[in-house]
């Protein structure tokens, strides 16, 4: 068959070769394209090994149907096997062209040909094991599924590098035998070649890594949900207390139930001067929130003490009483023993803080001839 | 110390965490990725500037939050709430994580077709609505108002797992179920 007749032939009958290719997932039967061709185009087709005919049903022929897809870049079969084949027809032609020098005019464009074919294969599959790795961890929403396919394209990579050691050391053994036939084309390619193998030795670390990474994410997720399920099941049965440590857990978990509520009568200019930052600092300093090195203080019982007191504990801890907020801070354990002027400080700081919480009441309390306003924690926020 | 920071960055961002909200760097929001770059920067000044009203400013990988070491009741309350919502939402795709997508009407198609999915929706009790559509909304609405989950697209209703959401996975993987 000559090259003008075939492209005569394709030409003639595109419609019906579009139509199988678009279909080529799914049987065609011959009735569905009797609109495209007649009997005897069929015939011809067939002879020319473009169609396959088989009972009622027709597709195009494996070769053409590839073509296409590699010529439009949607095929998404991942091929390298292919390579060693190409390896061992390029040792021939080598063979061939070393021994008989009137051949070299036919065998040095093969084996160029050769060359640059596997060099397209190993990007081209490079490319295709990215995609499939990348669509098969976001796409594959069973775990099972995910790690089969996981593991297969982590198969598929090996071998591709392998096959890549493979060509490298083909390369190594033949570079002096290709170098001698001082081909000018041949070199310049082998070089080219050879900056590409160092290009997709990069690119195969990371994808390597990936998968691997992948492979581990999915076997973690699938042992969390497990859990979660399990969890779920425990809390049903009302066991998760007695079979879990949840309770001892629940410290570790310290996210703001409830929002913050920072109540000022301040300016909102004033707060966000650095005049009012250092103005907190030396509040906190005095309310005994001590943050000195500890080789410049003297470490008192009450120094000691002071480092952990924590306002916002004093506050959840007054949101349960009744008592007014002077009489709970001079009861309050971590308080006890401290001085009338820095409870006083606590009171101003708290009231300070947490006002919109804060009921003020007309009485006063006394204590060593201070006064203070009684100030109750509001029933509306418990 | 203090001098570095900005203002009004300072106050967004104060009254963004002080709704016990998680701040994630994947945030669909352009303003939330900001302001955590910003928080991200200066992460030790604003530590320190808000250790002095006694909030511990916390900075986990790809998302901060207010820690409060509230009433061990609630806690423990919210910790079961949140068990059934990440059940729901495992049995809906047991690849629910951080990145990943979803559409409400992609669940709701799912709820049409999985009765035991649907079942878990109508048992989850701290949720409210009386129809499907609606008691989803609230579940979701839930995770968004913590910040655990991003609304990319409010037309269309598609959402996306924050970085947030590693702190619930590696609290409930920290524990332990005795045998």
């Amino acid at each position: 068959m000559n090259i003008e007749k075939l492209f005569h032939i394709l030409n003639r009958h595109q419609e019906l070769i579009f139509y199988l290719f678009e279909h080529s997932d799914r049987v065609v039967y011959v009735n569905e394209i009797e609109d495209y061709c007649s009997d005897t185009s069929l015939d011809v087709l067939e002879n020319f090994e473009i169609i396959e005919l088989s009972d009622d049903t027709i597709t195009l022929d494996t070769r053409v149907t590839q073509f296409l897809r590699e010529y439009i870049g949607n095929n998404d079969t991942i091929e390298i096997s292919v390579i060693g084949e190409i390896i061992k027809r390029i040792e021939h032609s080598l063979e061939i062209a070393s021994e008989y020098r009137e051949k070299q005019a036919i065998e040095l464009p093969k084996i160029r040909r050769e060359l640059k074919k596997i060099n397209a294969i190993l990007f081209q599959n490079l490319d295709k094991l990215r995609i499939r790795i990348d669509r098969v961890y976001k796409s594959i929403d069973t775990f099972e599924l995910k790690l089969k396919e996981l593991h297969f394209s982590k198969t598929r990579l090996d071998e591709y590098e392998k096959i890549l050691y493979a060509f490298e050391s083909f390369l190594k053994k033949n570079s002096t035998l290709m170098k001698s036939f001082y081909n000018h084309e041949l070199n310049l390619l082998i070089t080219f070649i050879q900056e590409n193998k160092i290009a997709l030795h990069r690119s195969l670390i990371p994808l390597t890594q990936d998968v691997i990474e992948y492979i581990n994410q999915v076997q973690k997720q699938n042992v969390f949900v497990e859990k979660i399920l399990k969890l779920k099941e425990l809390k049903d049965n009302f066991e998760l207390k007695n079979k879990t440590d949840i309770e001892e857990k629940s410290e570790m978990f310290q996210i703001m139930l409830s929002p913050l509520r920072v109540g000022s009568r301040l300016d909102p200019e004033v707060i966000h001067t650095n005049a009012f930052a250092t103005l907190l600092h030396k509040i906190s300093n005095k309310a005994s929130i001590k943050s000195h090195q500890a080789d410049a203080i003297e470490f008192t019982p009450a120094t000691k003490e002071g480092i952990f007191l924590n306002v916002a504990q004093i506050h959840f801890a007054f949101s349960s009483s009744q008592s007014s907020l002077i009489e709970f801070l001079l009861h309050y354990n971590q308080l006890k023993n401290k001085e009338i002027d820095e409870l006083g400080e606590i009171y101003c700081k708290m009231i300070l803080l947490y006002e919109d919480e804060y009921r003020i009441s007309s009485d006063f309390f006394i204590y060593k001839t201070q006064k203070f306003a009684k100030v109750y924690y509001d029933n509306r926020f418990r | 110390m203090t001098i570095d920071l900005d203002k009004a960055k300072v106050t967004k961002l104060f009254l963004y965490l002080k709704e016990g909200k998680f701040l994630s760097q994947n945030s669909p929001s352009k303003s939330e990725k900001a302001l955590f770059a910003y928080l991200e920067h200066h992460f030790e000044t604003l530590h320190e500037y808000f250790s002095y009203i006694d909030i511990e400013l916390v900075l986990g990988n790809g998302y901060a939050y207010f820690a409060s070491s509230e009433n061990k009741e609630k806690r423990l309350e919210q910790i079961y709430e949140l068990i059934d919502y990440l059940n729901f939402f495992y049995n809906y795709s047991p690849m629910f994580d951080v990145g990943f997508h979803f559409l409400l009407s992609d669940i709701e198609e799912k709820l049409k077709e999985n009765l035991t999915l649907d079942l878990r929706l109508k048992k989850i009790k701290t949720i409210s609505g009386d129809t499907l559509h609606a008691k989803l909304r609230s579940l979701v609405s839930k995770l968004e108002k913590r910040g655990f989950i991003g609304c990319e697209d409010e037309y269309l209703q598609s959402y996306v797992v924050l970085n947030s959401f590693t702190y619930l996975t590696a609290f409930y993987d920290a524990i332990e179920i005795k045998e």
